[in-house]
């Protein structure tokens, strides 16, 4: 360690922060070098009168000049709100009549938006196993035999059953949750509402949404 | 057991404006020390402080507690403060080393005569050891002005505030390593500019 070196670690070596490595490099180079022991017990003297010097008291004009900023600020913040307040007193009634109907206006399009896809089949011909196990709620069941089952049983079939299959229809409801993808497209276009529907293989189904069949 | 200033602050947002006169109380001499430290002008150092705590009382709802330590974010403001007026002096560390008092500052003249009527008794008897003591300390007071603020402010929240390493890192976004070898600089820096009085000591 040279001395520009050394200089570096004053400040561990007054505050007994040093590595073992450095301190016990440190140690050797401070016991050949005279400058340096020299130095150190310069910073250490100038270190200490930094710290001694004494604390300044504040005026009590800051107290006072900060206390009336202080509360300027808080009227400040009641005279906001109130103003805000009295904004909203002042405006007619028509306002908030008008600015409610826009809001049900806004949120009867969400709704209305959100059902306008329901039942619909997508581009590409294919619809989720999850939106279909959805709408097998809303279904109607087919057949007085349908009704005589558990409610349990029910809301595990599938939607469209066929009246003379309904053995059929339980085994691809159980096998439901298997089926990853079904393509409805062909059905809606050949088939009309009123019809029964046939499940002719696991890959054609509907899902009708409203309505009794 | 006094309230953590994390507690006042709390009681502060909850709208309890008392809470935060305890934090002014409790902050206001440190404050306005760094400050008076920092500028070197006690005038400034109190408009400084008051507009700091301005700016944290509309900070009020943003502070975190537990985020970092209170002091940490005070001297953070005050330091951003500072730099700024710096600026818009236009030129580094303007100091007014006479007009700091280095017992009591009561806000007006501050002669030789004041300083040694309200000395404290356990320092000197002696006139001549007090008006000693002042140069010294006017002496360090200029050599901290002299000092790049870049090595002043560190200076400063270590030796005279008492912060910690990591808090100054906090305060200056700096890294630790960085704030380690700055100190160090300006204690060399400082060593080199008060050797005459040093030597004598």
């Amino acid at each position: 360690m040279n001395c520009l070196k050394a200089e570096e670690h004053f400040s561990e070596y007054l505050e007994d922060a040093f590595d073992y490595q450095t301190i016990k490099a440190f140690d050797i180079h401070l016991a050949d070098c005279e400058t340096c022991r020299h130095e150190l017990t310069l910073f250490q003297k100038s270190v200490d009168l930094l710290r001694q010097l004494p604390q300044i008291e504040p005026s009590s004009d800051l107290d006072v000049a900060l206390q009336a900023r202080l509360a300027n600020i808080q009227v400040e913040t009641i005279s906001l709100r109130r103003r805000i307040l009295e904004a909203i007193r002042a405006q007619p009634i028509w306002t908030f009549g008008g600015l409610a109907t826009v809001m049900l206006v806004v949120v009867a399009g969400i709704f209305l938006y959100q059902n306008a896809f329901v039942g619909k089949v997508p581009q590409d011909g294919r619809v989720a196993v999850n939106d279909l196990a959805g709408k097998q709620q809303n279904a109607t069941p087919l057949s007085p035999r349908y009704f005589a089952q558990p409610a349990s049983r029910i809301e595990k079939m599938p939607v469209a059953v066929p009246r003379l299959n309904i053995e059929r229809a339980f085994e691809y409801s159980f096998n439901f949750p298997a089926l990853e993808e079904l393509d409805v497209r062909e059905k809606l276009q050949s088939r009309r509402m009123e019809q029964h529907y046939i499940l002719q293989t696991v890959n054609y189904t509907d899902v009708p949404t409203s309505g009794g069949l | 057991m006094p309230e953590l200033d994390d507690e006042l602050m709390k009681r502060c947002q909850q709208g309890d404006t008392d809470a935060f006169n305890i934090i002014v109380r409790r902050h206001r001499t440190p404050l306005v020390n760094f400050i008076t430290q920092f500028l070197g002008d006690i005038d400034s150092a109190e408009d400084l402080a008051q507009e700091t705590f301005v700016r944290m009382f509309r900070a009020t709802n943003r502070y975190k507690a537990g985020a970092a330590k209170f002091s940490t974010w005070m001297y953070h403001i005050a330091s951003n403060l500072c730099k700024n007026e710096l600026r818009n002096r236009g030129r580094r560390g303007r100091f007014f080393v006479d007009s700091i008092t280095p017992t009591k500052y009561d806000g007006e003249n501050s002669g030789d005569e004041d300083l040694i009527a309200t000395a404290p008794a356990h320092v000197s008897f002696q006139p001549e050891a007090q008006l000693e003591q002042k140069e010294i300390h006017n002496a360090v007071q200029s050599a901290i002005a002299e000092l790049p603020e870049r090595y002043r402010l560190p200076l400063i929240l270590r030796d005279l505030q008492g912060l910690s390493y990591e808090e100054i890192s906090n305060v200056l976004d700096l890294p630790l390593g960085t704030t380690k070898s700055r100190i160090n600089r300006a204690r060399l820096m400082l060593k080199d500019r008060l050797r005459y009085f040093l030597e004598s000591l």
